[in-house]
């Protein structure tokens, strides 16, 4: 009952109000002894208030188990993920004093950083149990993952199975263009005047559109051409794009799209040239289930392109 | 009071003795500022705590959430910004009294650039919290060493020593930017937070290491008041009191150095405190040199005043606490420039 | 005589060996002959990539190079400062604080930005002033370079912080502590042209009064000269040519420090050589920092500011160490 005592007004009646319209109040509350990195943790068998705090991997999860939301952090929701609107995006980065007033009774965040600002996870504990999620592991992986310590493996193997026919619909429609063609996904920051090659392996992480790709059985232009973050130097935009059939295009909002169609070295690609490139609307770089389908659907529209 | 004047020696002796019941008397209302602020800045944060909660708390009865955030969040980083801030106040007085120049101060002269060096080495290498700290200090006394053989050995013109660390500071300074333009993102993330004052991210561990070091070094650099007052008379003077001129420069400046490399540790490269506390120490006392314990106690209660308005002004989104003390640093100098004008057109 | 033809020529092989390498070195290596392709008009990737990518950034960081370079000059010689330069008198900070400010709070586009960052170099300029408290005699330089650290890390402060306070919106200025190149060169110089132009023209007209000034201030008011309009026109001119190009390219420090340095030694004393040569050879530096960023580590760049500051730094522990044979 950590963190429910006498708080504030305010807050107690919150998570009083939660816990009476989330109707789970059970005689005695059940806990779980599960093993992470950070130790052997005792956590809630149904979590009643639960923090995200990395918008992308930690709130699609949520999401994914229907935990109940209390609130979440690093940045707002992408549109593509169905975060309802009475869960409240916090202040970032995350301010330890607000998250321990929601009472939370469990906490997501990445293992990324633990001392850092943006994912507090050394921190974290002191307010409830933290369970973490890694950024250089596959969606599949940190899903099984959080499920094995919830006790909900039939829901992860369930949403990673769906997610899996999908992939494979869409591989059987064009199995042909997957293999014969080479394909990127591709950020432009238009301050910087850079690329950022985002369907590859590299020291940034385990991108999401790299994933997808990868389970689309794709072909994507080899890492060591790129920089530490996957950058793309304006001048070598022949030697590494050149040989590249279709190009999915990230718009971030910035509009960095719009700067590089007027860059005479990207409409020099042949790919842009044919008109094979592909735009896809909001950050996508990581994320869950809900970014991986938006990702699904984003390369086979792609792929449809490119066998037309 | 000129700003850029070498300091003055002579002092009569009865005014001597009304310097010091004043400076006493100073000293007494700073410490006691520093606790009231100290306790008030308790009760400050997103959390309502009151100020009987908060006493609560500190006497151990008081419910769990408001013990957390009272003991284990609020309380180490009010006693780092205390104890950091008097280590660089001290700093400062030795470093300015030693370069004669106010504005000989070790934010200046690269030492906060040189230990961030040390500190963003440590990070990228993965190392643990304390080993960064202390990677920090050593990165401190490195750049110390540095501009100190730069110099030749400090047999050099105090202004040109000067100098000499601000090139230092600015090649530490371009250094640590490529580190973080070269970093992984997650390091690169983690350095720039440190760098924007490491007030946030103070636990146990790291202020005890921190105020364990100090508990060496303040007395030491209160020992040097002594020190400090023979060599304000004169190398000659000094040497006939006792202190040779030489072996006495070395001993203020390697004490202030391990001070401000001690003050890194535990918060992070802030400027404009060493900078500053000295001179407002020395305009409220009035006297002749620097004085070192009022300027400990004001620059104790500039970081902690400072750390407040960044934790408060955009709330729950707190600032960096250099920001606010470059601000507030900032603002200092153009009072008192306005207040030299004036009294520059009176006269 | 001599020494006007060493200085060109010592200046001029400088510029043209850095320009080559600016213009061939990079992400990609060129080959030389690309350069033919350029000049002929074929339609090749390397012509491409020349005209659109290297040479508007060789021409900028030229612009950048050239104006800091004179405006350190133009310090050195008015105030008689041998550490006069915009980046550690605070001025490249303050021109940098008012771009932020205008750009990052009013969303002033680059023409608006141009004005503001002379008016912001302006006061960064004044306030140092005061804040050293106008000193003369052999203490002043270090006097002055000290306010000017305190002024720019004053200008830093602020800027953090409204960085701090809406990281969204800061992100348009991104390059505001650290000069960079990156930008795109077509699109700022016309932007930062006016400004440039009247700062030459004041150069200009000023050179030849500086030959007096080197005299000391008496004599050259004995002499006829002006001295107050003198060091008020190179303070116009400083700012002009600082400000705009903290505004195309962001604070780049040291380049106005050595160049004129390196211009003395070449070129002797009349400021007739030395502002034209510490202008090459400040064009000649930052274009030569700008290519050597660039292929350290690519194809991520290392931006301009950052590597004239490694280079710079040691430049100006040697420049302040007491040499015997000064006096």
């Amino acid at each position: 009952m950590r963190g429910r005592t006498k708080l504030s007004r305010r807050a107690f009646a919150t998570g009083a109000a939660a816990l009476l319209c989330g109707g789970a109040v059970t005689a005695a509350p059940a806990r779980r002894q599960v093993e992470t990195s950070l130790g052997r943790l005792d956590i809630p068998a149904m979590p009643q208030r639960v923090v995200a705090i990395d918008s992308r991997i930690g709130l699609e999860q949520a999401l994914a188990f229907d935990l109940p939301l209390v609130g979440y952090s690093h940045s707002r929701a992408r549109p593509w993920v169905p975060v309802p609107a009475s869960v409240p995006f916090l202040a970032a980065p995350p301010d330890l004093e607000q998250i321990l007033m929601l009472a939370p009774d469990l906490i997501l965040c990445p293992d990324s950083a633990p001392n850092s600002d943006w994912w507090p996870l050394a921190r974290l504990p002191a307010i409830a149990p933290v369970l973490p999620s890694n950024h250089r592991i596959t969606w599949q992986e940190n899903l099984t993952r959080l499920g094995g310590w919830l006790g909900r493996l039939e829901a992860a193997a369930w949403i990673i199975a769906a997610h899996a026919e999908t992939i494979m619909a869409i591989r059987m429609r064009h199995r042909r263009v997957i293999e014969r063609t080479l394909v990127a996904a591709v950020h432009y920051d238009a301050v910087k005047r850079r690329l950022l090659v985002r369907s590859a392996g590299t020291r940034y992480g385990l991108v999401m559109p790299a994933q997808v790709l990868a389970e689309l059985g794709g072909r994507e232009v080899r890492a060591d051409r790129l920089g530490p973050n996957g950058e793309v130097a304006l001048d070598s935009f022949g030697d590494v794009l050149g040989t590249v059939d279709g190009i999915l295009l990230i718009d971030f909002g910035d509009g960095g799209p719009r700067v590089l169609a007027r860059e005479p070295l990207w409409q020099r690609l042949p790919a842009v040239k044919a008109g094979r490139v592909e735009t896809v609307a909001g950050n996508c770089t990581f994320g869950s289930l809900y970014t991986a389908r938006y990702l699904a659907h984003a390369w086979d529209t792609l792929f449809t392109r490119l066998s037309a | 009071m000129p700003l850029a004047s070498e300091v003055p020696a002579q002092a009569g002796s009865c005014r001597d003795a009304c310097t010091t019941r004043r400076a006493l008397a100073i000293d007494l209302g700073l410490a006691v500022a520093c606790v009231g602020l100290g306790l008030l800045a308790l009760t400050l944060g997103t959390m309502p705590v009151s100020l009987a909660d908060a006493a609560r708390a500190l006497a151990g009865d008081a419910a769990a959430p408001v013990q957390l955030v009272v003991l284990d969040w609020r309380l180490p980083r009010i006693l780092a910004a205390l104890c950091a801030g008097s280590a660089l106040g001290m700093a400062g007085a030795l470093f300015q009294t030693l370069l004669r120049n106010p504005l000989g101060s070790p934010d200046v002269i690269g030492f906060d650039a040189g230990a961030f060096s040390g500190a963003i080495l440590a990070m990228l290498a993965g190392a643990a919290a304390s080993i960064v700290a202390l990677a920090s200090f050593a990165g401190g006394l490195l750049a110390g060493l540095i501009v100190y053989a730069a110099a030749g050995g400090g047999h050099v013109e105090r202004n040109r020593l000067i100098l000499i660390g601000i090139a230092v500071g600015a090649g530490f300074t371009a250094l640590n930017d490529w580190l973080i333009f070269t970093a992984p993102l997650d390091s690169a993330l983690i350095a720039a937070s440190w760098k924007q004052g490491a007030l946030a991210g103070v636990d146990r561990s790291r202020l005890a290491i921190g105020a364990a070091i100090l508990l060496v070094l303040l007395p030491l650099g209160l020992a040097c008041r002594r020190t400090m007052a023979a060599l304000a008379l004169g190398d000659d003077k000094a040497m006939s009191l006792g202190e040779p001129a030489g072996p006495a420069r070395l001993r203020l400046g390697l004490t202030g150095l391990c001070l401000t490399a001690a003050a890194t540790l535990i918060a992070g490269p802030v400027g404009f405190v060493a900078l500053i506390a000295p001179h407002a120490a020395r305009r409220l006392v009035g006297s002749a040199g620097l004085p070192l314990s009022t300027s400990a106690l004001f620059g104790a209660l500039f970081l902690l005043g400072s750390d407040c308005v960044a934790r408060l002004l955009f709330a729950p989104r707190s600032l960096p606490v250099g920001a606010v003390t470059a601000c507030l640093g900032g603002l200092y100098f153009v009072l008192l420039l306005r207040s030299r004008l004036r009294r520059g057109a009176e006269s | 005589m001599t020494g006007g033809w060493r200085s060109a020529l010592m200046s001029g092989s400088l510029l043209a060996a850095a320009m080559l390498a600016s213009l061939l070195a990079g992400a990609k290596l060129l080959p030389p002959e690309s350069l033919l392709d350029l000049l002929q008009g074929r339609d090749s990737e390397a012509a491409l990539i020349l005209l659109q990518l290297r040479l508007p950034r060789l021409l900028l960081g030229l612009v950048v190079g050239a104006a800091l370079g004179t405006a350190g000059a133009l310090i050195q010689a008015a105030t008689r400062n041998p550490l006069g330069d915009p980046g550690l008198l605070g001025i490249n900070a303050g021109a940098s604080l008012a771009v932020i400010i205008g750009s990052g709070l009013f969303a002033l586009g680059p023409e608006a930005s141009i004005w503001l960052a002379s008016s912001g170099a302006a006061l960064a300029a004044l306030a140092v002033h005061a804040v050293a408290g106008a000193p003369r005699g052999s203490s002043a330089p270090i006097k002055l370079t000290l306010a000017g650290v305190a002024v720019t890390a004053f200008c830093f402060g602020i800027g953090q912080a409204i960085a701090l306070a809406d990281p969204a919106r800061f992100d348009l200025a991104r390059n505001w502590r650290v000069g960079a190149l990156s930008g795109d060169g077509l699109a700022l110089l016309p932007a930062i042209a006016p400004p440039l132009l009247i700062g030459a023209v004041l150069v200009a007209l000023l050179a030849p009064r500086l030959n007096l000034l080197a005299l000391g201030e008496d004599r050259a008011a004995a002499l006829g000269l002006s001295v107050g309009w003198t060091q008020a026109g190179c303070l116009l001119a400083v700012v002009l040519l600082a400000g705009a190009a903290v505004a195309a390219a962001g604070p780049i420090a040291f380049i106005g420090l050595a160049a004129p340095h390196l211009a003395r030694r070449f070129g002797g004393v009349d400021q007739r050589l030395v502002l034209p040569a510490a202008a090459l050879i400040g064009a000649a530096l930052v274009t030569a920092a700008d290519t050597l960023g660039r292929v350290v580590a690519p194809p991520a760049e290392l931006p301009v500011g950052i590597v004239s500051a490694l280079i710079g730094a040691p430049i100006l522990v040697l420049l302040a160490r007491p040499r015997r044979s000064e006096t």
